[in-house]
């Protein structure tokens, strides 16, 4: 496999070549990707963004990982705030958190992977995952967010 | 499912039948084998092996999981022996967990080991191969080929 074997598999948009999540059975990882403003940024500890929607009755949604992509906008985001993906309405975190210094805190362009907690967590049946903000808003920045969420989604039969 | 079923499915090569990670989007699970040769496995720490290629501009490598196979030959390989998955070469950040010496390539058998992603957060670097490497120096003496089954995603980053 070479770096032009790749692009050409790849295509010229990631998502642009080959069978999409969305094809596959949804037992099988799916994939989605949300951008995030800089405006929902600076309110996303009162205002957590989707970036699954809730899957419907009988489902659950499973967080597998996430590539998370800050393209800075010129200011950094001010105040030292953690991040992680939850629950739609404050409900269960299912991922690790990321430092404010290893993402949000940069001073330039960042792409960092967060992954699933590896202790175990209840699920919660039919229920949105967001992107969320520790303990308060950040301040002044101006960078947009790119997400790339991999997650499976389950018939929970209850 | 069954074991028959399995077998079925997977013919007698992993990569024999069904549908491909090739034919599947990038930002679904790839896989990618590589094997290495013993001469190759004792200059790792030198000159890490790449796995996945870099995937090119304005693209970023997850790293997910690698399976590791030693076929063992007759010698076992002596000194050093912590091997992981990082960026690049030798000096690039690594994204797996470290596998002990003890764990994988100074073992006296065949062995099979997996390799997960780090649990922490990591910063990833843009449009950059996945390497295996050892880490501190070379080992020596040994004489078994390697075989790694590398789990990765590939990403548009937007940058």
């Amino acid at each position: 496999m070479t770096t032009a074997h790749l692009a050409k598999t790849y295509g010229t948009r990631n998502k642009g070549t080959g069978i999409p999540s969305r094809a596959l059975n949804p037992g099988l990882i799916q994939y989605t990707e949300v951008e995030i403003s800089s405006a929902e940024v600076l309110a996303a500890f009162a205002t957590p963004v989707e970036v699954i929607p809730a899957p419907g009755d009988g489902r659950v949604l499973e967080f597998i990982s996430a590539v998370m992509i800050l393209d800075h906008g010129g200011t950094d985001y001010a105040n030292a705030r953690t991040c992680h993906f939850e629950y739609y309405g404050g409900g269960t975190t299912v991922s690790d958190t990321v430092a404010a210094a290893t993402f949000i805190n940069q001073a330039d362009d960042c792409i960092v992977v967060c992954q699933a907690l590896s202790a175990e967590a209840e699920l919660s049946a039919n229920t949105a995952i967001c992107w969320a903000l520790d303990t308060g808003e950040v301040i002044t920045g101006n960078s947009p967010l790119r997400m790339k969420v991999s997650f499976r989604v389950y018939e929970a039969e209850l | 499912m069954t074991t028959a079923q399995v077998s079925k499915t997977y013919g007698t090569r992993n990569r024999g039948t069904g549908i491909p990670s090739r034919a599947l989007s990038p930002s679904l699970i790839q896989y990618a084998e590589v094997d290495i040769s013993s001469a190759a496995v004792l200059t790792l720490n030198a000159s890490p092996v790449t796995i996945v290629p870099a995937p090119g501009g304005g693209r970023v490598l997850e790293f997910i999981s690698a399976v590791l196979i030693i076929d063992y030959n007759s010698t076992t390989y002596a000194t050093n022996g912590v091997c992981n998955f990082r960026y690049t070469d030798g000096s690039g950040t690594i994204v797996s967990d470290s596998v002990a010496a003890a764990a994988f390539l100074h073992q006296v058998d065949d062995c099979i080991e997996v390799c997960q992603a780090l649990s922490a957060e990591v910063e990833l670097t843009a449009n950059a191969a996945l390497v295996f490497s050892v880490d501190t120096g070379e080992v020596d003496t040994g004489n078994s080929p390697i075989r790694i089954k590398c789990a990765f995603r590939v990403h548009e980053t937007g940058l």
